[in-house]
């Protein structure tokens, strides 16, 4: 159990460490900006003390996300501007004492430093090193003993964006490997004859079983052996992949939910706080109901659980003030009483209350219906905001993100880009193999979109086969290598139908955010771009504003 | 200092950036084992106190509007949360500057970067020498 919470601490890690990596490749890269703007025009206090703070953050967290070397050059980068920060605005010559070529090149250095994969070796050691390793992408195991057949499973998993790491037999694959992997496919004759070897520890990642059997008793026996899947072989690669994705999607919905307990006894509220947060919950606790609005809206809970009755207070009189406010309409709440009266709780959920419990109540019983009420709640909110298909949010919503983050990035100056996608061709593949097929694919880029872009990138299903996707604090060179990556991988998935083997290809068109008056000229922009592409042969990323060579009479100017 | 000698469980991080305070998380909940809060300015921080009540304050040094030095002075002026132990997380360790900290009446100085691996190990060491 310690060393499964350790392997767990070690993924989050790993994730906050990409996550880490991702932002400060874009602070370096508006720190480089403004640091040559004031190079060239200038003094500006402002610029000066943004990059001082920005050295300052760096030289303090680089170090604890594993990138020693880089938070040491930035400390010695901070000490040596130091001194202007405070300085008055003018005195140009001061400036030109710091602000030279080599601490230029010192700069434009600590980006290779981050990019330049960063693992360099901690003094720490093995734990945190273990979890710092790059996971950029969900890794998958596959148990295959036949050489020819891993190898040509395995690259066709890795052009849909996942890492794959093979073995011949169950017991070849390391423990470590196993708790840091996604999913685990074995080939099925291993897991029904020699039976699982992985045991059924719920927090394993689910095991799916590609091969031939067949027949109900064959079936049963992967069944009863632990496996929770199954895929018939020749294995159709995208569906496969598509199913990876679901299994991985369900596993983070699992017990993430967030609960905002309400109870005005000190001891009953710590005690549901820790069985929730045993149970995976990410809990916020709260003893006075006065406190109840500003919570909700700071922690934006999926679930309420609250007292019937807390001092002169009533809970069901709570949940109605609490829906005065469109944003709660919606929200879910439980009750809790040692009241069990009929009548009251009728009444309790006529005013609005969802689920009503009565206490005593059992430990696992309050996780088990946090939990499913959580996961339901969550459901229905993602169904509400998400395209069916891809799970992407639908075109209503993607488009209102790009108007907040135009707001956003005028505000506070950042680069910030949005892009159209448009797969090509796509009319043909699903006039030559159907709507199924054609789904598949669809599928298949807004999975690439997922796992190749950041966290904080926002992606949206905006029509038919065209994808919005919106990229904060991102400079243009940066989402044009990002979205470059995502063209080159999505030609090489190859997809198969009516035994004929097709590829498909993206179009992608970008426009920077902020150099537009609202977020609907910017996706005018980006469509515009995305035509251009199209002209150009497709298969491509095109800028906005790019002077277009290979058609005549196109010619876009950028308005920045 | 009666409190000191009870286990400490409830920490209060204050910290304005998003990154830290998730590495923070992990090395105080996941691996340390303590009730964690986490407020991304002085201003949270200040109105939380009361419904929290920290055993012990984590201060980040540099923050927008409030900065830690700000913070801590707020804090001790409330009265009922003065006598709980600051100690500033930053990653400017000139001695003059621990020295600033430590007279604002700050109980120790830990220096960023920090490896989320032993930080909770650092407090408690912290926290037992306060006793």
């Amino acid at each position: 159990m310690a060393d499964q919470n350790s392997a767990d601490v070690a993924r989050k890690l790993a994730l906050l460490k990409m996550r880490f990596r991702e932002k400060a490749l874009c602070a370096l890269s508006s720190l480089q900006q403004s640091l040559s703007r004031v190079h060239s025009s200038g003094v500006d206090s402002g610029e000066i003390l943004s990059a001082y703070q920005s050295l300052h953050r760096l030289a303090g967290s680089a170090g604890t996300f594993g990138y020693s070397a880089l938070g040491r050059e930035a400390r010695e980068l901070e000490q040596i501007i130091k001194p202007f920060v405070e300085k008055a605005p003018g005195t140009h010559d001061d400036v030109s004492q710091f602000l030279d070529q080599s601490f230029m090149r010192r700069v434009e250095g600590l980006s290779d430093m981050v990019s330049g994969g960063g693992s360099e070796s901690t003094p720490t050691g093995s734990a945190l090193e273990e979890g710092l390793r790059d996971v950029a992408e969900p890794m998958v195991v596959l148990v295959e003993p036949e050489p020819d057949r891993a190898r040509s499973l395995a690259s066709a998993l890795t052009h849909h964006g996942f890492i794959i790491h093979s073995y011949s037999g169950l017991l070849d694959v390391p423990e470590r490997v196993l708790v840091d992997a996604s999913a685990v496919l074995v080939r099925d004759s291993l897991f029904s004859a020699g039976g699982n070897t992985f045991g059924t520890d719920v927090t394993l990642p689910p095991i799916i079983c590609v091969g031939s059997v067949d027949g109900f008793d064959d079936r049963y026996k992967l069944a009863e052996n632990g496996a929770d899947g199954f895929f018939p072989e020749p294995v159709d690669v995208p569906l496969l992949a598509d199913y990876i994705e679901r299994l991985i999607g369900e596993r983070l919905e699992l017990g993430k939910g967030r609960v905002l307990i309400v109870d005005d006894d000190p001891e009953l509220l710590e005690h549901y706080g820790l069985v929730l947060e045993d149970g995976g919950m990410n809990v916020h606790k709260v003893r006075s109901p006065s406190e109840l609005l500003g919570a909700l809206s700071e922690f934006q809970p999926d679930l309420v659980l609250m007292d019937v009755q807390m001092g002169h207070y009533s809970g069901p009189t709570l949940a109605r003030m609490l829906r005065f406010d469109p944003e709660w309409v919606g929200l879910h709440i439980i009750f809790l009483s040692s009241e069990d009266d009929r009548e009251f709780q009728v009444d309790a959920l006529s005013k609005g209350g969802d689920v009503f419990l009565t206490k005593p109540i059992s430990d696992s019983f309050l996780l088990r219906a946090v939990r499913v009420k959580c996961n339901r709640a969550r459901q229905l909110a993602k169904l509400a905001s998400r395209d069916s298909l891809t799970g992407l949010l639908k075109h209503s919503l993607v488009k209102q993100e790009v108007g907040k983050e135009h707001s956003r990035c005028r505000r506070f100056g950042q680069d910030s880009v949005v892009a159209m996608l448009d797969l090509d061709h796509f009319k043909l593949v699903n006039d030559r193999f159907g709507h199924r097929t054609g789904d598949l694919v669809i599928k298949g880029l807004a999975n690439l979109l997922r796992h190749r872009l950041r966290k904080t990138d926002v992606i949206g299903r905006y029509g038919g086969e065209e994808f919005l996707v919106v990229m904060p604090d991102c400079s243009l060179e940066n989402a044009v290598e990002a979205l470059q990556a995502v063209c080159e991988q999505m030609r090489r998935i190859s997809y198969t139908s009516k035994g004929q083997e097709f590829f498909v290809t993206v179009s992608i068109g970008l426009a920077p955010l902020a150099a537009f008056e609202n977020g609907e000229e910017a996706i005018e922009a980006a469509d515009q771009a995305l035509y251009v592409q199209k002209s150009r042969g497709r298969n491509g990323v095109s800028v906005f504003g790019e002077a277009d060579i290979g058609s005549a009479g196109k010619v876009v100017q950028c308005t920045s | 200092m009666s409190d000191a000698v009870s286990a400490l469980q409830r920490i209060m991080l204050v910290e304005d950036e998003e990154d830290i305070r998730a590495v923070a998380e992990l090395a105080l909940e996941a691996v340390g084992g303590f009730n964690l809060r986490t407020c991304d300015s002085g201003r949270k921080a200040l109105e939380q106190l009361a419904e929290f009540s920290p055993q012990l304050i984590l201060l980040d040094v540099m923050m927008p509007e409030m900065d830690g030095p700000s913070t801590l002075r707020a804090i001790k002026e409330t009265g009922d949360f003065a006598d709980v132990p600051a100690i500033f997380m930053t990653a400017k360790v000139q001695p003059e500057e621990v020295n600033e900290y430590l007279s604002l009446g700050a109980v120790a100085v830990i220096p960023k970067p920090f490896d989320p691996m032993t930080l909770s190990d650092r407090i408690r060491e912290i926290w037992e020498g306060l006793a």
